[in-house]
């Protein structure tokens, strides 16, 4: 045991034993004194997600305060300290792995995702605008209404003068052929 | 809330703290044997229990058993208390096993050829480690529940201590029912039931042993 382990030690166990006493003072002051301790335990350990120190910190301290029940007064404190801190600080890795592994971050794809979403739109409609003169006039009629315009069949029916099973079958009809052209245009 | 204000709140509740009320421990590991007692009587005891008892395979085995309880439990109480070593009980169980496994197959080696495959397969080898790893249900999970109160910081090896403490207990209460008396069989077969039982432990350790 190093010396500053063993200054470490013997304030804390000392402190310790105090407040198993009910002494407040003293309790407050250990758990300072621990607190300083798990912070520079996790400082070390997760350099890459520093603002979870605090909160794991402060997790930890409930755990030894919940916990000291398993605490034996012959056994050192400060591996029974060191053994929950490094317990939280796993099971912290292994929940916080878990969510990782789920989590693709959309800024890593920031690159491949980046088209410049106007001249995209405006690309689009272009070739639908011209794909869509290909077709004949009650299939483009039907689409540009219901699909672009958003109207009802009902309400197609009435503008174009097709009957609505006529409305329905058009847009079928011009969406396959819609879907047959785009595959034959590069 | 700041680490500050947490502390001093904590603060305000010195003095020690209860763990688990041994009443309440009992109480559960007595429902949990009880209904593991359920089970033997349900598969039906052995009709010549009082003479078989007498029998050296029997205590030898009831020792065996006893050892392995005492060492696993050993186990579990330094798991759930941080920052204790493991000590000799690792050894203790390994010992053990391998008393029981060097006494079968000193037996098997001594037997005629003709006879070893009934000294390893009894009469029973298909259900008996299935039987004592089910009677070990219950008391496992009265034995979980109870850690979780406790601070096992390697959850899965807690689990897999608990599941051999519970697969002993367990078969001490199958062998009220088996006629099973060579030492190659408990060899085996008993143990086999109790490993199956640490690694229903060590699954469900794993899982639920988390605070």
């Amino acid at each position: 045991m190093s010396e500053s382990l063993q200054t470490l030690e013997d304030e804390l166990h000392a402190l310790w034993l105090q407040a198993q006493e009910g002494d407040a003072a003293c309790y407050a002051r250990a758990l300072t004194v621990i607190s300083g301790y798990l912070r520079r335990f996790l400082n070390r350990r997760m350099q890459s997600h520093p603002s979870d120190v605090e909160d794991l910190v402060q997790e930890t301290l409930l755990a030894i305060h919940q916990k000291r029940h398993t605490y034996q007064s012959e056994q050192p404190f400060t591996a029974w300290m060191y053994a929950i801190a490094r317990y939280k600080w796993i099971d912290h890795l292994r929940a916080h792995g878990r969510r990782e592994a789920l989590h693709d971050d959309i800024d890593d794809w920031s690159e491949v995702l980046s088209v410049s979403g106007d001249t995209e739109a405006a690309d689009s409609q272009r070739d639908l605008g011209h794909m869509l003169t290909l077709l004949p006039d009650k299939q483009r009629l039907a689409i540009e209404h219901t699909k672009l315009q958003g109207l009802s069949i009902t309400e197609t029916a009435t503008l174009t003068g097709q009957s609505e099973a006529a409305v329905k079958v058009n847009v079928h009809r011009g969406l396959k052929a819609l879907a047959t052209q785009w595959r034959v245009k590069p | 809330m700041n680490t500050d204000e947490l502390i001093s709140l904590l603060a305000q509740n010195a003095g020690p703290a209860q763990g688990p009320a041994p009443q309440q421990v009992g109480g559960r590991l007595a429902i949990a044997l009880a209904l593991g007692g359920v089970m033997v009587l349900y598969l039906g005891l052995n009709p010549a229990l009082r003479d078989f008892a007498a029998t050296s395979p029997f205590t030898l085995k009831m020792v065996w058993l006893f050892a392995m309880l005492v060492f696993s439990a050993v186990l579990v109480y330094r798991l759930v208390h941080p920052g204790q070593h493991l000590g000799s009980a690792p050894w203790g169980i390994g010992l053990a096993l391998l008393a029981m496994s060097g006494q079968g197959l000193n037996q098997l080696l001594e037997a005629p050829a003709t006879q070893r495959n009934a000294l390893m397969m009894g009469a029973s080898w298909q259900v008996c480690a299935f039987n004592i790893a089910f009677i070990a249900l219950p008391v496992l999970a009265a034995l979980l529940w109870t850690l979780r109160d406790m601070a096992p910081t390697r959850p899965a090896l807690t689990g897999a201590a608990s599941g051999l403490l519970a697969g002993a207990l367990a078969a001490m209460l199958y062998s009220l029912h088996c006629t099973e008396n060579s030492f190659a069989f408990y060899a085996v077969w008993y143990s086999g039931g109790m490993g199956l039982s640490a690694l229903v432990g060590a699954a469900l350790g794993a899982r639920y042993l988390r605070w």
